[in-house]
């Protein structure tokens, strides 16, 4: 197989989670679809020549520094307009960063809520912090082992034994009585 | 909590990640498919030799290894600096004024404020001459 076989092959078997990835870090489809299309560039360019096997973890962590180059750029900007902005403006109701999930904090009306398992479980993924959520999809969904996914995360593998096992612990009070059915 | 139950929770995640992409809408499948082949287009293009956007194709498509090239562009430094230095010492050197030429030089300055102290004077007189 060429190696321009190869890449497609592996691209298209990574796109769709990874944009989905992208699209929970970011909240923001167009947002999502240029930090992948940025991370294949990116690999493609500067590590294609590198064995298949490295592939997977490489891109999801440029999947990953291209999310937090976002993230970097959103603070920056709210500063700035923050800076600028009147107190009590009418744009406050639109902040993205106030709008956007509060980390841990899971509503008392959440589980209610959502009927669906699935559902349910969806959303607790969403709303997990960063690098817990990040950990969890590379290693559930991903199926990258504790080695890659710490490659991934730029992190040590007890950070990623931690950050996962918090996530699980998080999705299993969120899921509560339903899991344990 | 068992085993047991840990792994039907990761089973029931993953089936909730499956069906949220599975639910991806047709746009997002095109706009991923043009920007893979867009990627693996990038391929096809000649290769790097290093890395960086400004140093592309020629030597890397040659096949020449980066000492060769690390090497000529050496050499090619040299031959440059060479060059640049021979076409100095080429350049016709300015007259250093010494000696005879200084004096030579001194009183041609003093003959042209002669020239214009005759000029002015000249000028001065003309009014009167009538």
């Amino acid at each position: 197989m060429s190696d321009a076989a190869a890449m497609n092959r592996f691209l298209s078997g990574v796109e769709k989670k990874a944009f989905h990835i992208a699209n929970l870090a970011v909240k923001d489809v167009d947002e999502a679809m240029d930090i992948v299309q940025d991370s294949m560039m990116t690999l493609v360019r500067r590590y294609s020549a590198k064995n298949e096997s490295e592939w997977k973890p490489l891109f999801y962590r440029i999947l990953r520094n291209r999310i937090t180059d976002f993230h970097r750029r959103a603070v920056i900007r709210n500063r700035i307009m923050g800076f600028f902005r009147l107190p009590n403006s009418e744009e406050d109701g639109a902040d993205p960063i106030l709008q956007a999930p509060a980390g841990y904090a899971v509503e008392p009306a959440f589980q209610v809520q959502m009927q669906a398992t699935s559902e349910k479980l969806g959303k607790a993924i969403e709303v997990l912090p960063g690098r817990q959520r990040e950990a969890f999809l590379l290693r559930v969904w991903e199926g990258l082992s504790v080695q890659d996914t710490a490659r991934a995360m730029n992190c040590s593998e007890g950070s990623v034994k931690t950050h996962y096992s918090r996530a699980v612990h998080t999705l299993r009070e969120v899921l509560g009585d339903d899991h344990e059915q | 909590m068992s085993s047991d139950q840990d792994a039907k929770l990761i089973s029931l995640a993953k089936q909730a990640l499956d069906e949220d992409v599975s639910e991806l809408g047709e746009d997002i499948h095109l706009r991923l498919a043009a920007a893979r082949r867009a990627a693996v287009a990038e391929m096809d293009r000649p290769v790097l030799f290093l890395k960086g956007p400004w140093l592309t194709t020629a030597p890397a498509a040659a096949g020449m290894p980066a000492t060769a090239m690390a090497a000529t562009a050496m050499a090619a430094s040299l031959v440059l600096a060479v060059g640049i230095w021979s076409m100095r010492s080429t350049v016709p050197e300015l007259p250093v004024y010494g000696g005879e030429d200084a004096q030579l030089a001194a009183q041609n300055m003093d003959l042209l404020s002669d020239m214009e102290f005759v000029a002015w004077l000249v000028m001065e007189e003309e009014p009167n001459a009538g």
